[in-house]
């Protein structure tokens, strides 16, 4: 790998990264609208309440004031008071839901991956066939049903009408647990109907690639070649499966944000206490604190991921040219 | 092949055993020989300190952790809680509390008029009044003090009608001892608070719910439930699907959607209560400095064409009263004026008033000019993604139209529309505020005072229509320093008048509280007062003998305090404002309304665990065999 | 060196797209069937005054009725009929399904051009943003200037289209950057061509099917993010789109109500155009993209 190309990435990683530092810091404060009034309002304060607390929050300050303290803070690792935990810490707001969003994810990633490749795998290796068209079908259906409605139906009939499982939630609050085992099993109910949604909702982009990759993969030549030997089938079906798997994995680096995107349904319909939710009550509300640290997070997490992924590509397949 | 075979079943086994355990509705719960209750409330926790908590949620527990010196229940007069009576030296300007004697904080300490002094010190006369009196207290209030164990004098700098829901009920007593020793602007209090309410803290779970037990040592009687728990949801419709799957008592801080009551009533364990004494109150607001709003007549022929009525009928499915024209409504008691009432719909004396005043279509587009020939076309700003609102203002419009006003709805997220109603940018507004409950000036003066409307373009918090009437103004501020309830109910009378007639905002319905909780588990709720409120909660006890166990009898109740009835009934007389008791309608139960809602059942197909069981075994079965069919086929 | 005149190149290009046509429309399965699906709303869309029984705006009826003879699908909540409803709404779904994703495709295929064919400085620029708008979280992004442009239509679209052109860019990028290298280009280059001509002539009919397909399939994610957008409140109250039914029957409870098919019909109508502009979509991209083909399976 020339180091040149590293080096460009990189520096262009550093530049991408500064602007988005400033524009984390713009974007919440872009949106007309006083947070300090919405607060004051909604909580019954007095209108000179509104002063107060707009000192007390430093909104009193001029905008670049507010970014060097915005800047100074993020290299301390700080990112103040939540306006309307006030005074919890943003830190602590997101620590405590961030732990869910990733349990949430994680499972959800993990099933969304290993559903979606191995359809795309069994689409792929009999392509051509009423397999392939049934699984391209169903998926291209699923592809495009709305994630939420999913949810909401989902959580109708197996929460509310069946029974079979909570409707909400992240656990039974009040419940008494003997062991780890009851907790784990009490947080498992509570995620098996947002994962099952978001698992079926979203596997089908995976099935698309991996199958079309595998079809790919299936014309290269050292596949008809091994064909050719007289392989047996199924060390050549591993030798194609193995081959296919690079872009469903760069997928899933890309995909992180779509993921943030659906946690936000998810944690809607579920009342799961998650980040996702809390960043979009603090898009309502204009809680920028919080909206600069979980935008910056989310950023970080894309960007690192992204740029893995770049490098593994172009670690792993050497066609991949650096310009 | 055989081994596959095997390893397949084998994981179809695991999975079916999984799938169970899963979906089994039993989880393993202790069987808990304490009595616990559970309330939903939608919200979070911010933190407990009463002095700067914003949220609901937060605030309905920092209401039950923490007490004040007197309580108003819904018969809307100020009662003795901490304070065991009060007198009010008009001439003085003094209002003496004698507290309750023995109370007790949680921690064990005794709660002494030390504390209040030491309370009201914080917010009034302290290095923090700057950030904690966000009232201004501190304009009103000479001093606080602490005469004896048991008495405390406030004194005041001038005649302050409302100042009593201030000092009685909306600042708890704190204690001395731990606040001391904190910064009380930044002090969350969530780690252990201690208050002298009828539940003492035991744990919170961010996110999640607030846990708290009985307080052996309340004044007036231990609760007859062990432990209280609090579970906090993220939106309202997962409270009520918990409710009804029995997995809360009770729900606060909400009120149920009006479509939803039919399907609460089918279940003979919930019960569906309506509060005569809260309410929402929903309203349209004209940009008054703004051409043609600045014109009453066109305001009122606006204002001829809103059917309140019908919106109550379909909007809000009957859940709703008509609003007062004079912003005062009948639920607020003895301060509305019965003369007031609302006006009905008239379309033709709408355009006959429209007419009157020059406004008249002279191209015949359907659309009216004003005299210098710019066509009536308007925006109705409202709220984006509610409803309640969007229906209501998409029927607006269309009366409106029908007058020859075109009218376009525009809806915006919160901050956005709150900014634009506050700069001004805007030609009328849909909105809608809660307060209905708070003292009468805190309801008026912020939202009609002149004071409160900067020009256009600096920010109007709640005089955001810019109503600017001198004689209201001085009415506004007389019916503050009238110290005489009766003198005072007559300049509010009159202020409700002119608001009637200036029409600065058409008053569209007071939607109705709607409450609900389950009656299998927990017998003596206290409907009147709302069965998740403080008073409910203190009397609320498990039904059948068999969980209770042994409870501590209250030690500490004087001989006047038996029950919790009692405790509120005791009404101290008083000349500040306290007042006798009107409550103007009483509506306990929902079920009259409910043939108002045309809503179908379905049945309630309830599967069984035998079934649940077959279902999944079924299913597995089937991913074995298209497991075992790819492998074979692979 | 070979030279190619323009004539042949454009009998190449009709062939080229008469042949698509036909592999499209005939000869995948896939293709036709999306083909149809899409028809078959669009008919819906351009007679939905015919096809309505009344209209979407009147509350002509009580509020909650459950399906019958004279309402299919019951009335909403303020008595609106939800099956012209969802008539109407298919007319909103081709409108921003079809003109969000075009924009943004536009801006996606200006600046992937610009980015491929110019490089340097422009390409570092483009490159750069393109890293920016991947990195921003998109629903939060979108949920923001939504809630700054205010809840209209257009603006849906306008959003849409702002946060939409970063993945066509990218890839009309990769491709300009390969069909530089290619002979013909080089070709044309030798024969003196400016840059606009090489762009007009060469790289723009290389890279205009794919945008074809980028437009059909991105049709599907612009619904469900105008979908998406009106369950979380965002949405244009005043418009008739399947959104908004859903986020109606979501907020009143249309389910536990037991009104079934006012919750049911709208989503999977979502979903079944969803399926057709994907299926269209794919059997595009499977044509330019020869392998992808069914029938030359092994």
């Amino acid at each position: 790998m020339p180091s040149s190309f590293l080096v460009r990435r990189s520096i262009r990683l550093i530049i991408t990264f500064f602007i988005i530092v400033i524009l984390d810091f713009l974007l919440p404060r872009l949106m007309p609208g006083n947070p300090v009034a919405i607060l004051v309002k909604q909580s019954g304060l007095p209108d000179s309440a509104i002063q107060q607390l707009t000192k007390q929050f430093e909104l009193d300050k001029p905008l670049y004031d507010q970014f060097i303290a915005y800047i100074v803070n993020l290299f301390k690792g700080n990112w103040g008071y939540s306006y309307r935990y006030y005074p919890t810490p943003v830190k602590d707001l997101i620590f405590q839901r961030l732990p869910w969003t990733l349990l949430l994810l994680g499972t959800s990633s993990i099933t969304v991956f290993l559903f979606g490749v191995f359809q795309g795998f069994l689409a792929g290796w009999r392509h051509g066939t009423k397999t392939d068209s049934t699984i391209t079908l169903v998926a291209v259906l699923v592809y495009a049903i709305p994630y939420y409605w999913l949810a909401l139906v989902l959580q109708y009939f197996f929460g509310y009408k069946l029974k079979w499982l909570p409707t909400s939630q992240a656990l039974t609050f009040g419940a008494v647990y003997h062991n780890f085992l009851d907790y784990a099993l009490d947080v498992a109910r509570h995620l098996v109907l947002p994962v099952t949604a978001i698992t079926l909702t979203a596997y089908a982009a995976y099935t698309l690639v991996t199958r079309n990759t595998m079809i790919d993969v299936l014309g290269e030549d050292f596949i008809v070649t091994a064909k050719a030997k007289g392989l047996p089938e199924r060390k050549v079906m591993w030798h194609a499966a193995r081959n296919a798997m690079l872009p469903p994995v760069t997928m899933l680096a890309i995909r992180l944000g779509h993921m943030v995107g659906g946690a936000v349904f998810t944690e809607t319909v579920f009342s799961y206490p998650g980040v996702g939710l809390l960043i979009y009550e603090s898009i309502i509300y204009k809680d920028y604190p919080v909206l600069n640290a979980a935008f910056f997070i989310l950023a970080i997490t894309v960007i690192i991921a992204n740029f893995i992924a770049d490098l593994l590509y172009a670690w792993l397949d050497p066609r991949v040219r650096y310009r | 092949m055989i081994k596959d075979r095997i390893k397949i079943i084998g994981m179809s086994v695991i999975l079916a055993v999984m799938l169970l355990s899963l979906i089994s509705p039993s989880i393993a719960h202790a069987q808990q020989k304490e009595t616990v209750l559970k309330v939903g409330i939608p919200g979070e926790i911010d933190n407990f300190n009463p002095l700067i908590g914003l949220f609901g949620a937060a605030g309905y527990i920092r209401g039950l952790l923490f007490d004040t010196l007197l309580i108003m229940p819904s018969n809307r007069s100020y009662c003795p809680w901490l304070a065991q009576s009060w007198t009010v030296n008009e001439k003085n300007l003094t209002i003496t509390f004698k507290l309750r004697p023995n109370l007790k904080w949680h921690d064990g300490q005794p709660l002494t008029a030390k504390d209040v002094e030491f309370t009201f010190n914080l917010i009034i006369n302290s290095k923090y009044t700057p950030k904690l009196d966000r009232w201004n207290l501190h304009n009103y209030i000479a001093y606080v003090k602490a005469i004896d164990n048991r008495t405390v004098v406030f004194k005041l700098k001038e005649p302050f009608a409302p100042i009593l829901w201030y000092i009685g009920l909306l600042i708890p007593v704190l204690p001395e001892h731990i606040w001391s020793k904190v910064d009380p602007t930044t002090f969350k209090n969530t780690e252990h608070p201690i208050g002298s309410g009828p539940f003492k803290f035991v744990k919170y779970t961010p996110g999640v719910s607030v846990e708290l037990e009985a307080f052996d040592d309340y004044f007036a009687g231990r609760p007859k439930i062990d432990k209280l728990i609090i579970g906090l949801y993220k939106s309202t419709d997962s409270v009520l699907l918990d409710l009804q799957a029995g997995a809360i008592d009770a729900i606060a801080g909400m009120t149920v959607a009006p479509e939803l009551v039919p399907t609460l009533l089918k279940d003979p364990h919930i019960r569906v209560v309506i509060r005569p004494d809260l309410g929402y109150i929903r309203f349209m607001g004209f940009n008054l400095d703004k051409y043609p709003f600045n014109v009453r007549e066109f305001r009122e022929a606006v204002a001829y064409a809103i059917d309140k009525d019908y919106i109550v009928k379909t909007v809000m499915l009957g859940y709703a009263d008509p609003a007062a024209d004079g912003w005062v409504q009948p639920i607020q008691g003895i301060w509305y004026n019965k003369a007031i009432g609302y006006r009905k719909q008239n379309l033709t004396k709408a355009m006959q008033i429209l007419d009157s005043i020059g406004f008249i279509d002279r191209d015949g587009d359907g659309i009216r000019e004003t005299p210098n020939g710019t066509k009536l076309e308007f925006t109705l700003l409202t709220l984006a993604g509610r409803t309640e609102f969007e229906r209501t203002a998409e029927i607006i419009a269309n009366w409106l139209n029908q007058i020859g006003i075109k009218v376009k709805v525009e809806a915006y997220s919160l901050g956005t529309v709150d900014h634009k109603e506050g700069v001004g940018d805007f030609d009328m507004g849909l909105m809608g505020v809660g307060g209905l409950t708070a003292e009468i000036d805190y309801y008026l003066y912020p939202r009609f005072h002149s004071s409160g409307a900067p020009p256009i373009g600096k920010y109007a918090p709640r005089n955001w229509f810019r109503y600017r009437n001198p004689e209201v103004d001085k009415l506004l501020e007389e019916q503050r320093t009238e110290l005489n309830l009766t003198k005072r109910i007559q300049i509010v009378y009159k202020i409700q008048e002119i608001i009637a007639h200036d029409i600065p905002v058409v008053t569209l319905y007071v939607k109705r509280y709607v409450t609900a909780y389950r009656t299998d588990r927990f017998v003596n709720w206290n409907e009147k007062e709302g069965p998740a409120s403080k008073l409910s909660l203190l009397q609320v006890k498990p039904r059948g003998p068999a969980t209770v166990t042994t409870t501590k009898t209250a030690t500490s109740v004087t001989t006047s305090v038996v029950t919790t009835s009692k405790v509120y009934t005791t009404v101290v007389k008083t000349t500040i404002s306290g007042t006798p008791t009107t409550v103007v309608k009483t509506m306990t139960s929902a079920t009259t309304y409910t043939t108002t809602v045309p809503v179908t059942y379905t049945k309630k197909t309830g599967i069984s665990t035998a079934a649940a069981i077959g279902i999944a075994i079924i299913i597995a079965i089937i991913a074995a065999a298209i497991a075992y069919w790819a492998a074979k086929r692979g | 060196m070979t030279r190619i005149t323009l004539s042949e190149e454009r009998k190449e290009s009709i062939t080229k797209l008469l042949h698509g046509l036909y592999y499209i429309f005939i000869k995948d399965k896939k293709g036709l069937l999306g083909f149809t699906i899409i028809m078959g709303f669009a008919i819906i869309a351009i007679f939905a005054p015919q096809l309505a029984p009344y209209n979407p705006r009147a509350m002509i009826g009580r509020p909650f009725e459950p399906p019958s003879h004279k309402h299919l699908l019951g009335t909403n909540d303020v008595g609106q009929d939800i099956l012209s409803e969802v008539i109407y709404g298919t007319r909103v779904s081709f409108y921003v399904g079809l003109t969000a994703p075009t924009i943004s495709t536009i801006i996606g295929l200006l600046l992937g051009l610009a980015a491929g064919y110019m490089g340097g400085k422009i390409d570092e620029l483009i490159s750069g943003s393109i890293d920016v708008m991947l990195a921003i979280p998109g629903l939060p992004l979108i949920i923001i200037l939504a809630a700054y442009l205010g809840q209209s239509l257009n603006n849906i679209i306008l959003v849409l289209a702002i946060t939409g052109w970063v993945g066509v860019a990218r890839v009309v990028r990769s491709q300009v950057l390969s069909i530089k290298e290619r002979l013909y280009v080089e070709a044309a280059r030798a024969v003196g061509a400016s840059d606009s001509r090489i762009m007009l002539n060469h790289i723009l009919p290389n890279v205009m099917p794919l945008m074809a397909a980028y437009v059909i399939l991105g049709a599907t994610s612009a619904i469900l993010t105008e979908a998406g957008l009106s369950f979380l409140g965002l949405g244009d109250p005043t418009a008739i789109s399947w959104g908004q039914i859903l986020h109606h029957a979501q907020v009143k409870h249309a389910l536990q109500l037991g009104l079934w098919l006012w919750a049911i019909v709208p989503g999977l109508m979502i979903a079944l155009m969803g399926m057709g502009f994907t299926l269209l979509g794919m059997s595009m991209e499977e044509y330019l993209n020869p392998r992808l083909r069914s029938y030359q399976a092994a």
